[in-house]
């Protein structure tokens, strides 16, 4: 590169002018998305598809609110997995910090298989 | 004299008015007499005329809108049935009926129970004129769709006659290198002519890149080393077709084929906030400032010293830029970096997602 | 010093892959992309991790547990349960339309730039709300490792952030946030281990100690209001539901290739936040033992760099506090500049009219508010902060998320008046318990952690105003088309 000019900033004049105005318009030139143009059918299955997948997000939604308030719950009620130990730990203390993730695993693990089975179907 | 002048001369107050509200009628009719403000335009007439009740209709159906008290609906449809038939000004007291005439055709009617006659009817151009505007501005968004589609960068006859040529010196030579090049060949034809969506990911637009590259590379004797460096978020980002493609072919028609001894182009990609940047760089014998200037006006370029192989030199970085500035708005037009000698860096920088722009 | 050193290098280290790690691949190996595309999910993932795994969960998480107990670990729960939120309801149809940000969102569900521009303003909120905590934590680890003020710590954090993300250390956030999670990781995981190691058998058998102090209550209480369970479940429902709304970890799904992969890596998020939240509890349960003492100071936030010292003495305790400052920094350095990076981008990108966004000035006013907002903020709990942060996050994008993929009947003027009822109900129960204190009972958790009442409300007010007017024609497309599986959805 020794010796070469240097290398100069080049742009259309539309381009000039835009990024040195202070502010951009809010137009856009092409037209919006318009809907698609899909026939009845597709849109039938379309929509079947939309409401499966919907009650198993509910379903997984119940399944995740179950665990977690249930969990809360249990341990806020039964005091008694206090005083209970397992390998040196209470027993509350082990489901708390151990329990928990294995089974929200499970659940988005479950979720994710049927949510793509549905989109193979 | 004076005197006289200043009462013709309108209260100052009113003109502005009702000049607001004029804009404002025709604001509310952009989408048309079907969109979502035929309602409130039929507002605004109806206070603008003093009228009781003010109906825009369409040729058939119900009233689109309907302001104040609303009629009959037997008396409405035959006060509208005697303005479209005779395409006059119908009067059926105390309705008054206009019809609109959109660009020579009858496309519907302003009808207005109690209002003065002689402002209806300029009241009724002014809608018509707007309906028609509306419709001119649907128009020039499918126009700068259609532009786009036909600006999709077409295969260079250049390229496909080297392709072939470099395929075909080594059929005898080096079979297997042949058949590998015939497939990359295959494959950045199938690409370039797949008339599916205006957009691709940055990822596909790459695999043409690279397939390109595979073939150009055989005719270079691999004396042309690339470097990709992409950051994997700007990957999936959608922008039009073929856009990186002819940003390389240029680099190597008119960057490197023209420089002796070996050379390099570089592509890289990366996310600067919402923006993604790709550029591509090359070694190669560089441009003049001016030339790249006139390429990117859109001037047809000189065969001064400028471009060594003259003819289409550049036409493709101008097609690229002007579909950017098409799609994304002015600001995000190709930047070029050059000098004769310094090589060439040409930037791309678009938005990661704009309403519209979905890959397939 | 060696602490300063540890984050000296690993802040050069992150520069370096920042600007230059993209992998630079010779087009001689031709399958450049297919590997990348086959890379680029695990690196996603860990990408997620890095930038989610902040000073509340490297600092925050184990400073609450000592000073409340061991019910603070459902924060850990809350964190990582959101994920499972975001795989079932958010990561796919988000891909799918090809939104980068929840403004860009709002602009393709509802068609509005009013809409982009209250969402917009809703991420400024999120952002500097979330910023506050993590610029507090490095003020305070800055300070235990070089004595330095806190104010020196904070503003130094601040400028480090902002030449960093200046300096293109951001190019490539993927493997940035990356890196920087296997650090965090690595620099919390190994000290603990060790510290279990040589803390003794008694010491272990003092720290998993049951008693019937509130402490070992295996449920948490905010400002101590006497109502366990409800604080417990609003912090749960703020932290899961947040994660669905958080502006900076939405935009990284967009790098996955298909809806598909952006519902794994969501899974695979869960994996490593799982693994990762098993060690700040060490330093929690460790520091009930060692270092009681800070509860009384009131700097419990220090916990985990102050525990290594008084466990380890001399010369190893001085590396592996390093080590942890490092981590530590990490997590600070990963967490601020994705904020400031979603944070500049709403403020150049959907606020700014300017025909360029200027992104490097929008980061240094971002960066430079949130300096100021922290300085007097130093005894603010950093989980506390930003359990605020998800609250507001809830109850606002999560609703608009939710509601606008799910359901084609939100409407624009249900949106705005979802998202502004949000906003302002949330942020204001939060200042509200800055400023008064109504004693123990059920009022003071709505407040603390206002997410058990803004989240419905929010929810509600999108859907009854939206229920009054009609949604436009193409709404159901659009949200037909978010869970279309395309050609590439077979992969």
């Amino acid at each position: 590169m020794s010796g070469a000019p240097r290398r100069v900033r080049v742009t259309s004049p539309q381009t000039r002018i835009a990024l040195s105005r202070r502010h951009r318009p809010a137009q856009h030139l092409l037209p919006l998305p318009v809907p698609g143009s899909e026939g009845d059918e597709e849109l039938a299955a379309a929509r079947a598809l939309f409401h499966r997948q919907r009650r198993l997000a509910a379903r997984t939604l119940g399944a995740l609110g179950l665990l977690l308030f249930g969990l809360s719950g249990l341990l806020g009620g039964l005091t008694v997995l206090g005083r209970v130990t397992a390998w040196g730990f209470p027993v509350s203390w082990l489901l708390l910090m151990g329990a928990s993730y294995p089974l929200l695993l499970v659940i988005a693990v479950l979720h994710v298989r049927a949510a793509e089975r549905i989109e193979r179907e | 004299m004076l005197d006289r002048m200043r009462r013709e001369r309108p209260d100052e107050a009113k003109t502005a008015r009702v000049l607001t509200v004029v804009q404002k009628i025709d604001a509310d009719l952009q989408d048309g007499l079907g969109g979502r403000g035929a309602a409130s335009a039929a507002r605004r007439l109806r206070r603008l005329l003093g009228a009781e009740t003010v109906v825009l209709a369409g040729l058939d159906g119900p009233p689109v809108a309907v302001a104040g008290p609303g009629p009959q609906e037997e008396e409405l449809a035959g006060l509208l049935a005697q303005a479209y038939e005779q395409a006059t000004t119908a009067h059926r007291p105390p309705w008054t009926a206009v019809p609109l005439i959109v660009a020579g055709e009858l496309s519907g009617a302003l009808a207005v129970r109690g209002g003065a006659d002689a402002e209806l009817s300029a009241v009724a151009a002014l809608v018509a004129r707007s309906l028609d505007h509306a419709a001119l501005r649907r128009a020039r968004s499918r126009i700068a769709q259609a532009d786009l589609r036909t600006l999709r960068a077409q295969i260079s006859p250049h390229f496909l006659h080297n392709a072939l040529a470099v395929i075909g010196a080594r059929i005898r030579t080096d079979p297997d290198r042949a058949r590998t090049l015939l497939n990359d060949f295959a494959d950045y034809l199938r690409y370039s002519f797949s008339t599916q969506g205006d957009y691709a990911t940055v990822a596909d637009e790459l695999q043409a890149v690279q397939t390109y590259l595979e073939l150009q590379r055989a005719r270079f004797d691999d004396r042309m080393e690339l470097t990709v460096r992409m950051a994997p978020e700007v990957l999936p980002v959608a922008i039009p077709f073929l856009v990186i493609q002819p940003i390389v072919e240029n680099a190597v028609r008119h960057g490197l084929e023209p420089k002796p001894g070996p050379g390099s182009i570089s592509v890289s990609g990366f996310g600067e906030g919402p923006l993604c940047v790709i550029e591509v760089e090359d070694d190669g014998v560089g441009m003049d400032p001016a030339f790249a200037r006139a390429v990117l006006a859109g001037e047809r370029p000189r065969k001064a010293g400028a471009a060594p192989d003259g003819g289409r030199n550049g036409v493709g970085l101008a097609n690229v830029d002007q579909r950017l500035r098409t799609v994304y708005g002015s600001e995000y037009g190709l930047v070029i970096e050059t000098a004769p000698g310094s090589g060439t860096k040409v930037v791309v920088r678009v938005p990661r997602f704009m309403r519209g722009v979905v890959a397939n | 010093m060696t602490g300063l050193l540890a984050i000296g290098l690993l802040f050069a280290a992150s520069m370096a892959i920042g600007v230059y790690g993209v992998r630079a691949t010779r087009l001689t190996t031709p399958d450049f992309l297919v590997a990348s595309r086959r890379v680029a999910p695990g690196w996603n993932a860990m990408a997620i991790a890095g930038e989610y795994v902040s000073a509340a969960s490297v600092l925050g998480l184990a400073g609450l547990m000592l000073k409340n107990g061991i019910g603070s670990l459902w924060y850990a729960v809350g964190f990582t349960a959101g994920y499972v939120a975001v795989a079932a309801l958010v990561a796919g149809p988000m891909r799918r339309s090809g939104a980068y940000t929840v403004p860009d969102f709002a602009d393709y569900r509802l068609g509005s730039q009013t809409i982009r521009k209250l969402c917009a303003v809703i991420v400024l909120v999120i952002m500097w709300l979330y910023l506050v905590p993590q610029f507090k934590g490095a003020g305070v680890v800055l300070h235990l490792v070089s004595g330095t003020p806190y104010w020196v710590g904070v503003v130094l954090a601040g400028s480090v952030v902002t030449a960093s993300i200046a300096a293109g250390g951001m190019r490539s956030a993927t493997y940035v946030q990356g890196f920087h999670y296997v650090v965090k990781l690595l620099f919390i995981a190994v000290p603990a281990i060790f510290l279990i190691v040589h803390a003794g058998d008694d010491a272990r058998q003092e720290a998993l100690r049951m008693d019937v102090s509130e402490w070992s209550r295996p449920l948490l209480d905010l400002e101590g209001s006497g109502q366990p369970l409800l604080a417990t479940w609003s912090v749960l429902l703020a932290t899961t539901l947040g994660a669905v709304g958080l502006p900076h970890v939405i935009m990284r799904f967009h790098t996955s290739a298909t809806a598909a992969v952006a519902r794994r890596v969501a899974v695979g998020v869960i994996v490593l936040l799982g693994v990762f939240y098993l060690f700040p509890a060490v330093y929690g349960l460790l520091g009930r033992v060692f270092t009681p003492g800070l509860v009384r100071g009131g700097d419990t936030d220090t916990v985990t760099v102050v525990l290594p010292g008084e466990i380890v003495p001399g010369g190893w305790g001085s590396v592996l506090t390093a080590i942890v400052a490092a981590g530590a920094f990490a997590a600070f350095l990963s967490t601020s500049s994705g904020l400031l990076m979603a944070l500049a981008g709403g403020l150049s990108h959907d606020l700014s009219r300017a025909s360029v966004p200027r992104l490097r000035l929008a980061v240094a006013a971002g960066a430079l508010v949130a300096v100021l907002l922290s300085l007097p903020a130093r005894s603010v709990d950093i989980n506390v902060a930003v359990g605020w942060a998800f609250a507001v996050a809830a109850s606002t994008f999560c609703p608009l998320l939710v509601l606008g993929i799910w359901w084609r009947g939100l409407t624009r003027a249900g949106a705005t008046a979802g998202l502004a009822v949000g906003v302002l109900a949330a942020t204001g129960a939060a200042l509200a318990s800055v400023l008064t204190d109504p004693g123990p009972g059920w009022l003071v958790v709505l407040l603390a952690q206002p997410a058990a009442w803004t989240v419905p409300l929010a929810f509600m007010v999108m859907i009854v105003v939206s229920l009054l007017g009609r949604p436009p024609e193409w709404a159901e497309r659009a949200v037909l088309r978010l869970h279309a599986p395309g050609p590439a959805a077979a992969e």
